[in-house]
């Protein structure tokens, strides 16, 4: 791989963190990871396993709030500020520039979500919880979303303005979080209309529930690795997919 | 000499979401730049200046045609290596300082880590914002991202300046400074070209032109060739001018001034100007400076435009009449 996309990837790095939505978005997680405290005193259940379980959907949120306003608006607005003219200018293909915003993309959300990680695990045992190792399959799932999340953003990134990219991130998060229960629908359901589709869209589409292991933690149920080994594979490819499509339509763009 | 950059019957058509109709911005432009030549590419809003360069520099692809970088069309990001690219009204990362900014530049134009280092605060003490250099660009002004703009072109040493209105948005310390950096770069054996709606300055830093008009070249060549030599009118100054002379100047002079015994005034005609001279001489008088007038590229432009929009505009009369 070419130094140009380490350039890239390291100006996008710098672009995201010297931006105040960054902060606004991670601060708002911060909260609701402290918050969660005030949840479990509420709670009947097991005051910890609440603040795990709300503190991780709020890293959940963090990632998605992550990759619709810092993934979809970065590449649009390199477009729409005319800055990707500078840079498309030079010895450097669509393609590269496309991967070099991905990694610098992935960079942001990976630190974002592993300090919000270290946050709650923190709050957790200054509570008198205990570091559960469990909790780093669902950190690990999270890191594999965004992953996931930051190549379709691109991809919407590429296909229209900043603010269609950010709803089609969102819409995507919704219907890849959704397919599992609509598949089970069809299972334990009677005479679900339109079960063949669900049944397909569940075979044919990303699932970002393969890598979902939120309940699993908070609940403490076994993780099973090799299933989050699968499902990370899956993420990976999908990523593949959708960053080849954000190369092939940012290459037709015209500038 | 050859061709470093070479344009051959460029096309392109722009669809707008509003009109059916496409519009053509380029209609089978051709042209080339020399190895080493200081070349204006000149054209009124819509000539189809900018769009050429999109092409030549890959943001935006032709219907047909081709655009050559040393023998490699613009798409290909490796021609774009010995290139050095100003778009019009430059725009950057505003988060970066120019410092970083360079940085990333001289990466993405496969410079070393050395090199990047050497270069940028020369750069930067070059065009006049070496104070600058740890300020985030958010808060420059217009002429300061010009500068910044031209800072970052010239980091890698290209073969190749293209440069798109460099000296729009220059206060006259800027734009003095910047003409000097072109001549520079132009001594050292670089190609420049540039695209301007300031003529004077095209006139002062370039050796040949070409024009466009409604995405076509109506003419290209050396400015000297290109302009009319013979003079239209002199200007002459002289003292101690005999009065009934002084009568018979004031009389025939398109322009005429006279004060503290020194008498200035332009004639017209290519003989008037030399014959009052030696009357002047030898009526006792002294001439101080006789100087003819000459088409200026900014005259020869605008009477070149409006013989190429004629046929345009009968046309169009004929079709309402009709």
């Amino acid at each position: 791989m070419r130094d140009c996309v380490f350039a890239i990837a390291g100006s996008t790095y710098r672009e995201a963190v010297r931006d105040r939505v960054l902060w606004v978005v991670f601060v708002f997680a911060a909260g609701l990871v402290l918050f969660s405290r005030v949840l479990g005193w509420l709670s009947v259940e097991d005051d910890l396993k609440m603040l795990q379980d709300f503190s991780l959907s709020g890293l959940n949120m963090l990632g998605l709030s992550l990759a619709m306003l810092v993934g979809a608006f970065s590449l649009a607005r390199e477009v729409e500020r005319r800055t990707a003219t500078t840079i498309l200018t030079r010895d450097i293909s669509r393609g590269e520039f496309i991967l070099g915003k991905y990694l610098g993309l992935v960079g942001v959300f990976w630190s974002c979500l592993i300090a919000g990680f270290v946050v709650m695990m923190t709050w957790q045992i200054l509570w008198g919880g205990g570091f559960a190792v469990k909790a780093l399959a669902a950190l690990l799932g999270l890191l594999c979303e965004s992953l996931l999340l930051g190549a379709v953003a691109l991809f919407f990134g590429a296909l229209t303005n900043a603010i269609l990219a950010a709803v089609g991130t969102v819409v995507f998060y919704l219907m890849a979080h959704s397919l599992e229960a609509l598949y089970e629908l069809t299972i334990y359901g009677d005479e679900v209309r339109g079960a063949w589709f669900y049944k397909m869209a569940y075979k044919v589409l990303p699932n970002l529930e393969d890598v979902n292991f939120i309940n699993a933690t908070a609940s403490e149920l076994p993780v099973r690795w090799d299933h989050l080994g699968m499902g990370a594979l899956g993420v990976l490819c999908w990523s593949i997919v959708f960053l080849l499509g954000a190369s092939a339509l940012f290459r037709r763009r015209e500038l | 000499m050859a061709s470093i950059l070479e344009v051959r019957d460029l096309r392109k058509s722009f669809r707008s979401a509003l009109s059916r109709e496409p519009v053509q911005a380029l209609a089978g432009v051709t042209f080339h730049v020399a190895r080493g030549e200081c070349f204006g590419c000149l054209g009124q809003n819509g000539a189809g200046k900018t769009t050429t360069l999109k092409v030549l520099t890959g943001q935006i692809a032709a219907d047909s045609g081709q655009a050559l970088i040393l023998g490699q069309p613009g798409s290909q990001p490796s021609a774009r290596r010995n290139l050095g690219y100003l778009p019009e009204n430059p725009y950057f990362h505003e988060h970066l300082t120019p410092r970083e900014g360079l940085r990333l530049f001289g990466r993405l134009s496969g410079m070393k880590r050395g090199d990047i280092e050497r270069r940028t605060p020369e750069l930067l003490e070059r065009v006049g914002l070496a104070d600058a250099a740890d300020r985030r660009v958010r808060g420059f002004s217009k002429g300061m991202r010009q500068r910044y703009g031209l800072a970052t072109t010239l980091l890698a040493e290209p073969e190749i300046l293209l440069l798109d209105e460099p000296l729009t948005g220059l206060d006259p310390t800027g734009r003095q400074l910047v003409k000097e950096i072109l001549h520079e770069e132009h001594r050292a054996g670089r190609t420049v070209v540039m695209c301007s709606h300031v003529l004077s300055d095209v006139q002062e830093l370039c050796d040949r032109v070409v024009v466009l008009h409604q995405g076509s070249v109506v003419r290209q060549g050396a400015i000297d060739d290109l302009l009319d030599h013979d003079a239209r009118a002199f200007e002459i100054s002289a003292r101690q001018v005999p009065p009934e002379i002084a009568t018979r100047i004031k009389q025939q002079a398109d322009k005429y001034h006279e004060g503290d015994s020194l008498l200035r005034a332009v004639l017209p005609g290519t003989e008037a100007g030399p014959d009052f001279a030696v009357e002047i001489t030898q009526g006792g008088g002294k001439v101080l400076s006789l100087v003819p007038e000459r088409e200026s590229l900014e005259e020869w432009f605008v009477r070149l435009t409006k013989e190429a929009a004629m046929p345009v505009e009968a046309a169009a009369t004929e079709e309402v009449s009709a």
